[in-house]
């Protein structure tokens, strides 16, 4: 496909709200999805995230706002008329049909039967299915399921595919697997994909773009890489990874540097002096990677801490801290031969380097 | 003790059918068990009989249409209770169901003044409109219960695949509750075929159905033809439970979300 139009947006997403009883399941959301792009709606359940796939899909009305495909209004589109293919949750496949038929089915609906076999064939063959085509879908197992439906939903080539959570119900082997083979698909079809998320791993590893929900509302939307390391909410640093997250108040400004007191301890940080920490007195919280947590030797580091617990996960250990600051984690890269993990109630230091810091308005 | 009675009363529930299919062979010519001698003389007579076939076809042609018109009926009420979940839903099933509650012979009352209101006393219409009533309880329930168990989310994949809603419905709900659908119209056609206490009411000299016949026939006189007719509605019905459930598969026990 030629790369005119590449960075036009396919969706727009223009204030939607959707009201379920008076509570507002969806509100105020607004999102732009490019031509190509994999973009991930990620956050626990009922944030809103699945109401706006289906608002989407067609399944539900907007109570107000807009979604518009390539600049046409479309919220009151039944979803028959939408050029949106979806996977659904529980994949609903169609239980009287084998593997063909299913496949087969928007093509059939659409009437585009001229070329019907060949396509059918081609995406069988494109989720590596060859074989397969007369089984039953209750015959086949769950990956292979997920492929069916997987298929069934390209076929017809949409201009976007929305994905409802398709691969809760796999164990993670197999779930790291489909997770690659979406990617790929994704890639070869340049189809438009909506994938939504509970997992933030899933989410980081598989997007492009993240926009993390969380009580109806977009609370930020950005690169995976972004959304880690530079959360602009509290939600955010918490829902994706895990993260030291402290609150203070401003007490210094002297040119870039700023110094933070933080709140229920005698300890005061030094922060860039960014545009959030330009006045004293300023609330703030600095979100710390635990990752970006060093250790060393006691009066080594800004932060007095003694060590409460580790945990070895292979390539890396985390360790428990009880600090001056609060309790903190601290993942360090583990190293053979260099010895055993720090004892618990061993005195050390902690710190950390000034781009490590991210600075939340709190 | 408790396993004694259990097997007696599950011998004795079958007792009378055996009885009148039996006596139904007697070469005597009154009704009578045990049977005197074998023969087929009154298998002749009620299929040589014009009248005997004529009632049994209208009573054929009255369940199958009754069982077709009150099935469908029950899948629309059930479509919007169970999916479009209209107001007051539970309330609406209650009423459906009202048919097994009152009396049949209150119903045969109201229904030869009804009927006569509407000038179809004693006419086939009549008796369709008045099975269907009686059969929508039987057919309202496999129907709503297949339909609680189909996936919704079927109907909406094949919307997204670009599907009309009629498109959807023949190809992928239609099928997702067949077996409801099978289930219903088998207990309408079998409880229409059989209905007595209210049609007693409504028939006339220009329709007659086969179970009010072998009614009158009974208190006329006591020939074995009744046996005859009797033994072969119960090979009749037996043989359709029997060839639906093999093709098709029938919910016997449907049970409720």
């Amino acid at each position: 496909m030629p790369d005119a139009g590449h960075d036009q947006a396919i969706l727009q997403i223009d204030d939607v709200i959707k009201a379920f009883d008076g509570t507002h399941a969806v509100d105020r959301v607004n999102l732009e999805v490019k031509q190509g792009e994999f973009v991930t709606l990620l956050g626990p359940s009922g944030c809103g995230k699945s109401t706006l796939l289906r608002m989407i899909a067609g399944f539900e009305t907007p109570t107000s706002g807009r979604i518009l495909m390539r600049g046409r209004d479309m919220s009151r589109d039944p979803a028959y008329a939408r050029e949106i293919g979806m996977v659904f949750q529980n994949l609903a496949l169609f239980p009287h049909m084998n593997v063909y038929d299913n496949v087969a089915f928007g093509l059939r609906a659409r009437k585009r039967t001229r070329d019907l076999d060949r396509r059918t064939r081609e995406m069988i063959a494109m989720v590596g299915l060859e074989g397969f085509e007369d089984r039953r879908t209750g015959q086949i197992s769950g990956g292979q399921r997920q492929r069916v439906a997987l298929a069934r939903s390209l076929v017809t080539a949409p201009d976007l595919l929305l994905l409802d959570e398709p691969l809760s119900a796999l164990d993670l082997k197999l779930r790291r697997q489909l997770q690659g083979e979406l990617k790929r698909i994704q890639r070869e079809t340049g189809i438009t994909f909506i994938f939504v998320t509970h997992d933030q791993e899933e989410a980081l590893s598989m997007s492009d773009r993240i926009a993390v929900m969380n009580a109806g509302r977009v609370e930020q939307y950005g690169s995976a890489v972004e959304v880690y390391h530079r959360p602009r909410t509290e939600f955010v640093a918490r829902f994706v990874g895990e993260t030291n997250f402290l609150r203070g108040s401003v007490s210094v400004v002297s040119g870039d540097r700023a110094a933070l007191d933080l709140d229920g301890t005698d300890t005061r940080i030094a922060i860039p002096a960014g545009a959030e920490a330009r006045h004293c007195g300023t609330r703030l919280a600095v979100s710390i990677r635990p990752e970006h947590v060093r250790l060393g030797a006691v009066d080594e580091l800004m932060v007095p801490a003694t060590i409460r617990s580790h945990s070895f996960s292979g390539s890396t250990i985390t360790y428990e801290l009880d600090s001056r600051a609060g309790p903190l984690l601290a993942q360090v890269p583990f190293q053979p031969g260099k010895g055993h993990p720090l004892a618990p109630g061993m005195a050390v230091s902690a710190g950390w380097q000034d781009d490590a810091i991210t600075l939340i308005p709190a | 003790m408790t396993r004694a009675i259990a097997i007696l009363v599950l011998m004795f529930l079958p007792l009378p059918i055996v009885i009148v299919v039996l006596s139904s062979f007697t070469s005597a010519g009154y009704l009578s068990f045990p049977i005197k001698g074998l023969s087929l003389r009154w298998y002749a007579e009620f299929l040589g009989s014009a009248n005997w076939l004529s009632v049994m076809g209208t009573s054929a042609l009255l369940a199958l249409i009754g069982a077709l018109v009150s099935t469908a009926a029950s899948l629309a009420a059930a479509w919007a209770v169970v999916r479009h979940r209209i107001r007051f839903g539970t309330a609406w099933e209650t009423l459906l169901l009202t048919p097994l509650i009152f009396p049949h012979a209150a119903i045969g009352v109201i229904m030869i003044v009804t009927l006569a209101g509407l000038g179809w006393l004693g006419t086939f219409a009549g008796l369709v409109l008045v099975h269907c009533i009686l059969t929508v309880p039987y057919a309202y329930r496999p129907v709503a219960a297949a339909l609680r168990k189909a996936d919704p989310a079927l109907e909406e994949a094949a919307a997204s695949l670009g599907a009309r809603p009629w498109r959807t419905f023949w190809l992928v709900s239609l099928p997702a509750v067949r077996p409801g659908l099978v289930t219903s119209l088998l207990f309408s056609f079998i409880i229409s075929f059989d209905e007595v206490t209210v049609t007693l009411f409504l028939v006339g000299p220009f329709v007659m159905t086969l179970p009010v016949q072998v009614f009158s026939e009974v208190l006329e006189s006591a020939s074995p033809v009744i046996a005859a007719v009797s033994a072969t509605l119960v090979l009749f019905t037996s043989a359709m439970v029997f060839i639906l459930d093999r093709v098709i598969g029938i919910q016997f026990f449907v049970e409720r979300d």
